[in-house]
């Protein structure tokens, strides 16, 4: 214990107990958040890193230093006695030296800052892989392989234009693919309000604005699957918005590519025999036009799902009614005024729950009898 | 009622006590009204950010739908900006300023409880929201397109009428303020001997004027867009979303400097009064604060750097620039402790608390100064904390500050001292355990303004310990109403200059008449109470032995 003037302790008490929370905090959490980023996994990632590490050494000096004087000022000059002390108005050494080091210290920041921002938004002539990005209300389509004309056009269509397209499903969000130690640009378009891309291992996110293509490139040195989500507020579903991305060798996501290809070209299969239709609609985001349906046990089920909405995808998704007991979900989602139909296998008697998975708001009852 | 003859038994007319403060154009009535009405909002505000905090304190939607859940941090926002911090600092601006400069009143005094009684009109315009469809859910913010018709209803118009009708409140505050600052100090309180308190004050009221009608006309603009079939802000019209972040923060970034310079102030003077000295370079000080208000200008985009839009390397270098004014301030106030004599009263306390709070908010600036960083912490919960370590660390720790100095000048009561030692630690503790694990939650990839995040993602502690922390402040905050309740029903016992102060307000009775004065000191300093007291300006005090001659 510090010998300080037992009415002096309080305040000393009170910041040990806050320094004990802070480490007690940083210390409980070393695997997943601490006091330094996740460990980045792209080359432009690293840099960002660095970066923070140098800022961060710097701001912890003076932080330990200004505390530092608080605290010794707290505890030093403690009213005594009466006596008036020196008055002192000023000092034009001290007070010069205070403006002209920070000063030198900030300069020397934006110099660092500068250099690295100049390498982390470089773009290459030619990048290995363009990934279109389309950020909508709440999910994500994104494209692989879209036309050149896709690095100005704010109103794209990944699943007609290019070579295929993803979509997410439930709240998993797409799977991108990328190489791995190669150059890979995104491309973000947003299709309604404001969203953004962010990646956090990648250190770095960037805004989806309508209007406008933002675009990024990174190299991915680590091979791994990794979160991102949406970080602009973009309504109601909005922390749901997740996508995840695998980065993986080039001959791997070469093979991966082929397989989304030829699965993008064949046909969907068709409607089971004897399925029994149900008809569901929908014409805005609030609700499904139909809240309620049914359908007999025990049957193959065909939802013939007519999006109405001019404005945005939906589907439908039946909670819980696979044999596994997962949710079916509704894939593709039906584009604005397009019909699509989704297979559900044969369920037991009882009341299932449909939404769409795009909307989470959008429920209605589907009871099997 | 039919005679009118005069006569001295008949008095004043006989009207109520509540007539009297519905019709008063005292500015002391007018500053504590808006004190009052103030602290109301504080509550409200400080609800919904214990109902975000209970949502957020474990996975999975157990208190909020995210419908809501947008709604309140919206709204929390919105009432903690524009209806608590603005309302509060220009309260004790409105009670304060024409005290320290030896005034009786404001310049205009019915305009100045005009823009009082604008407040509670605005903010039931604003909160009539939750009974008509829902409030606005688009953020304190309100980012385009999220904001448009399209995506947000009737709440969202309410918001953008209660914050212009907020506005014109402002700007007729500011003038008034600016009016009386310039026209009715007292003879010999030329401008470099005025109150520190003043000089922010006085800045902060510029950078209002040059900022808010920049924000009314942004919200004219999105009513426009929302009720009339403009396109100002909807790109497929020829309009550009990112205009409105333009509009709003080159509102919103002076905001900030306005809802913190005047709590630089409100420490500026309680700390030389209770470390016996006065303040440590005053005019580098005053120079220090007049450039803030002139840089907070410049560094608007810096909320904008991921959006691709806005020219970097300009907006980087403002914004690092813009710390060192501020560091100029925190080096003057730990001198001026620097070899004084210190009382630890509450209000000092929290003055400290202060210190090595906002010092906390003030490092961080020097991360999203940094592009490369920012693009990596932007729209996560290391904004989240660094905004609360400013607005919380700093002006809420400068307003109860204030609160606990200028009660026994308002009241002519001392709130109590144990029970605000016992609120500052709870509060303090509080703030730093709410505030901390954000910065932790962000760098690791939690962004802001989700209403729930996955299991698995590891942000389950420090979510938990963020609420806890939350409640604390809470029952800080519920310590200080008990200590409020409780003084103001015990007898008057502050005598005019109970703290052995520096500045004007203490040289008349606690309260003071309503027309402030009998007479005034003659002001030869920036302290004038204390020349009287200690001897004149210039005049070298006696020196303690022991103490050496140092400066």
């Amino acid at each position: 214990m510090i010998r300080a003037p037992h009415r002096a302790r309080r305040p000393l008490k009170v910041l040990a107990a806050v320094a004990f929370a802070a480490l007690l905090a940083g210390a409980c959490q070393a695997d997943s958040a601490g006091i330094f980023p996740p460990s980045p996994v792209t080359e432009q990632g690293v840099l960002t890193q660095d970066l923070y590490r140098f800022v961060f050494a710097i701001a912890t000096a003076i932080f330990l230093f200004v505390e530092g004087l608080i605290v010794w000022a707290v505890l030093r000059y403690r009213r005594r006695d009466d006596r008036l002390p020196v008055q002192t108005h000023g000092n034009r050494i001290a007070e010069a030296a205070w403006t002209v080091i920070p000063a030198l210290i900030v300069i020397v920041l934006f110099v660092l800052s500068m250099q690295a921002q100049g390498k982390i938004e470089a773009r290459s002539a030619a990048p290995d892989v363009v990934v279109d990005v389309v950020g909508f209300q709440w999910q994500w389509t994104i494209g692989y392989g879209c036309p050149d004309s896709y690095d100005s056009a704010s109103n794209v269509q990944p699943g007609q234009d290019c070579d295929f397209a993803l979509t997410g499903a439930g709240t998993q969000g797409p799977d991108l693919h990328v190489p791995t130690g190669q150059t890979v640009r995104f491309r973000l378009h947003a299709a309604d309000v404001i969203h953004a891309f962010y990646v956090p291992r990648f250190l770095y996110k960037k805004d989806i604005i309508p209007g406008r293509v933002n675009s990024f490139e990174v190299v991915v040195e680590q091979p791994g699957t990794y979160a991102g989500q949406c970080a602009e507020l973009c309504g109601l579903g909005h922390a749901g918005m997740f996508l995840s991305l695998t980065a993986e060798d080039r001959g791997t996501y070469d093979a991966w590519y082929a397989a989304q290809v030829e699965g993008a070209r064949a046909t969907p299969a068709p409607t089971q025999v004897g399925a029994y239709e149900i008809h569901i609609s929908a014409t805005t985001a609030a609700a499904f036009d139909q809240t309620e349906v049914s359908a007999p046990a025990d049957t193959p089920l065909a939802i013939v799902f007519e999006n109405k909405d001019l404005t945005v995808q939906h589907n439908v998704t039946v909670l819980k009614a696979n044999p596994d007991g997962s949710d079916a979900i509704g894939q593709p989602f039906a584009q604005p005024g397009t019909t699509v139909t989704y297979q559900v296998p044969a369920l037991k008697a009882g009341t299932y729950t449909y939404i769409c998975t795009i909307h989470p708001n959008m429920t209605g009852t589907l009871t099997v009898q | 009622m039919a005679t009118t003859a005069l006569s001295p038994r008949a008095g004043a007319y006989p009207r109520s006590r509540v007539y009297e403060w519905l019709t008063t154009t005292d500015h002391k009535k007018i500053g504590i009204m808006y004190i009052t009405s103030a602290y109301i909002f504080f509550l409200i505000g400080g609800l919904m950010a214990l109902a975000i905090r209970t949502e957020l304190a474990a996975p999975g939607t157990q208190f909020l739908d995210p419908d809501i859940f947008n709604q309140a941090f919206t709204m929390h926002g919105t009432t903690m900006v524009f209806f608590f911090v603005m309302p509060m600092l220009a309260g004790f601006a409105n009670y304060i300023v024409p005290l320290q400069i030896g005034a009786a009143d404001m310049a205009f005094p019915r305009i100045n409880a005009l823009s009082f009684w604008i407040i509670p009109v605005s903010a039931l315009l604003l909160f009539s929201s939750f009974a008509l469809g829902g409030a606005a859910a688009g953020g304190w913010t309100s980012y385009t397109p999220l904001s448009e018709a399209k995506y947000a209803g009737t709440g969202q118009d309410l918001w953008l009428a209660g914050l212009l009708l907020n506005g014109v409140s402002s700007i007729l505050g500011a003038i008034n303020i600016l009016a009386t600052i310039f026209k009715l100090r007292a003879p010999g309180l030329t401008m470099l001997r005025l109150p520190i308190f003043v000089w922010t004050v006085l800045v902060t009221s510029v950078l209002l004027i040059f900022a808010v009608p920049v924000l009314a006309s942004g919200l004219v603009m999105l009513f426009i867009d929302r009720n009339y079939g403009g396109a100002f802000f909807d790109p497929a019209a020829g309009g550009d979303t990112v205009l409105w972040q333009h509009v709003f923060w080159f509102f919103g970034h002076p905001e900030v400097y306005i809802l913190i310079l005047p709590a630089f102030g409100i420490i500026s003077e309680v700390l030389p009064v209770f470390s016996r000295k006065p303040l440590f370079g005053y005019k580098a000080f005053v120079v220090a604060t007049v450039s803030i208000g002139i840089l907070g200008f410049g560094v608007w985009a810096h909320h904008m750097f991921t959006t691709g839009a806005v020219f970097l390397p300009f907006f980087s270098i403002t914004t690092f620039f813009i710390s060192v004014p501020t560091g100029v301030k925190m080096f003057n106030w730990i001198a001026t402790m620097w070899r004084g004599k210190l009382r630890f009263t509450t209000a000092m306390l929290f003055a400290v608390g202060f210190l090595a709070s906002f010092l906390i908010g003030g490092l961080d600036g020097a991360f999203s100064a940094s592009t490369p960083i920012d693009f990596a912490i932007q729209d996560t919960y290391w904004i989240v904390s660094h905004l609360h370590y400013v607005l919380f660390g700093g002006s809420a720790f400068g307003i109860m500050a204030a609160t606990y100095y200028w009660f026994p000048k308002m009241t002519g009561r001392f709130l109590d001292e144990r029970l605000g030692k016992v609120h500052f630690a709870i509060m303090f503790v509080g703030a730093h355990l709410t505030f901390f694990p954000m910065h932790l939650l962000g760098i690791s990839g939690m962004p802001r303004r989700i209403q729930d995040y996955a299991p698995n993602a590891g942000w389950q502690d420090l979510n938990l310990l963020a609420t806890i922390g939350s409640y604390l402040i809470g029952i800080g905050i519920l310590v200080l109403l008990w200590n409020m309740f409780v003084t103001l029903r015990g007898p008057r016992t502050a005598g005019d200059d109970p703290w052995d102060a520096n500045t004007l307000e203490w040289a008349t009775t606690s309260p003071p008449p309503s027309y402030n004065f009998d007479r005034l000191p003659e002001i030869r300093s920036e302290r004038p109470l204390f020349d009287l007291k200690h001897g004149g300006a210039g005049h070298a005090p006696a020196l303690a032995p022991g103490e050496g001659s140092g400066r």
